[in-house]
């Protein structure tokens, strides 16, 4: 199935890359980082020009994550408004906007590049918490820009093992995300523990 | 302990299923660590996605022997083209431009003593 995308990646160059930066921002399931490392890979060999990879990869996925981030406000002020009407969820959905106001910025910043399987999960709760627009725009395009860098970077200096390269590198991301939810879970359970055993 | 986790459990679940995740996503990165530090690059076989500069930067040979062992002619467009579509508009199999191009790279080795 990678096989394919190359073979998308090395015809039909930039567009498909720009394609699979902006849909996978809106949560399809393209594998983007693999479009990133042949972008860069295909560039290295003289195919594509690099430049060009940089600047249409980062444009499309900034593109796409204001994309889903102006869906979560939408749609989801009234979802929210609408839950709101139950006090008890208006103190939980309180609590949540708190969090997003304290901790958003650094959790946008984070889901662009190194926990990228939620980034466009973030955009959503951080448009439907109502985050500033300038605010999310900052740390996400920084972000991008690091994730871009990285994966166009490391399909130009090591491509001339495409399959090889994709393999670990999407090992190691699929890896530092769950280790990421492993941990995020486990605090959660521990917290839970902790009230168990003051209210025993 | 337990009566804890049975009285949390959807999260626990989760949580336990996060860790089965997480292992296998270990024991994958083992696996590609290993392959990936095999001394020989050029293991690699030739495929249809793959341009031909592609294939001489891979196989870390010049780009004009490549073009010379597919009969490209060197009009200075250099239209991206993959080896699929190559053996298409000559007619010829993927295999064919395979061997071809195993058989020049091995020759330009042997001339520069590799």
């Amino acid at each position: 199935m990678t096989e394919t995308l190359f073979g998308y990646v090395s015809s039909y160059g930039l567009p498909v890359i720009a394609i699979s930066a902006f849909l996978s921002c809106l949560a399809l399931p393209i594998p983007t980082f693999a479009v990133m490392l042949s972008g860069g890979a295909f560039a290295a060999s003289g195919d594509l020009v690099l430049w060009q990879v940089l600047s249409t990869a980062y444009l499309a996925a900034v593109l796409g994550d204001q994309s889903g981030f102006q869906v979560g406000r939408w749609s989801g002020r009234a979802a929210i408004e609408f839950l709101a009407r139950s006090p008890k969820k208006e103190a939980l959905i309180a609590r949540a906007n708190a969090s997003v106001a304290r901790w958003g910025g650094a959790g946008v910043f984070l889901s662009t590049w190194l926990f990228a399987p939620l980034g466009p999960w973030v955009n959503l709760i951080a448009g439907a918490a109502g985050m500033p627009r300038l605010q999310f725009l900052a740390w996400d395009s920084t972000g991008e820009a690091i994730w871009v860098a990285t994966y166009v970077g490391l399909g130009f200096l090591f491509g001339s093992r495409l399959p090889d390269l994709v393999e670990l590198v999407g090992n190691w991301a699929g890896l530092i995300s769950s280790i990421g939810i492993s941990s995020v879970l486990g605090a959660l359970l521990v917290r839970a523990a902790i009230r168990h055993r003051r209210r025993e | 302990m337990l009566k804890f986790f049975k009285s949390h459990p959807i999260l626990s679940m989760v949580f336990a299923i996060a860790l089965v995740v997480t292992a296998l996503f270990l024991v994958r990165f083992a696996v590609s660590t290993i392959v990936w530090s095999d001394p020989d690059p050029h293991q690699q076989p030739i495929a249809g996605w793959m341009t031909p500069r592609y294939v001489a930067r891979s196989r870390q040979v010049q780009p004009e022997i490549v073009a010379d062992a597919l009969g490209l002619g060197r009009d200075g467009t250099g239209r991206r083209l993959t080896l699929d579509e190559i053996a298409v508009s000559q007619d010829r199999s993927l295999e064919e431009l395979r061997l071809a191009l195993e058989a020049a790279v091995r020759d330009a080795r042997s001339e520069t003593g590799d």
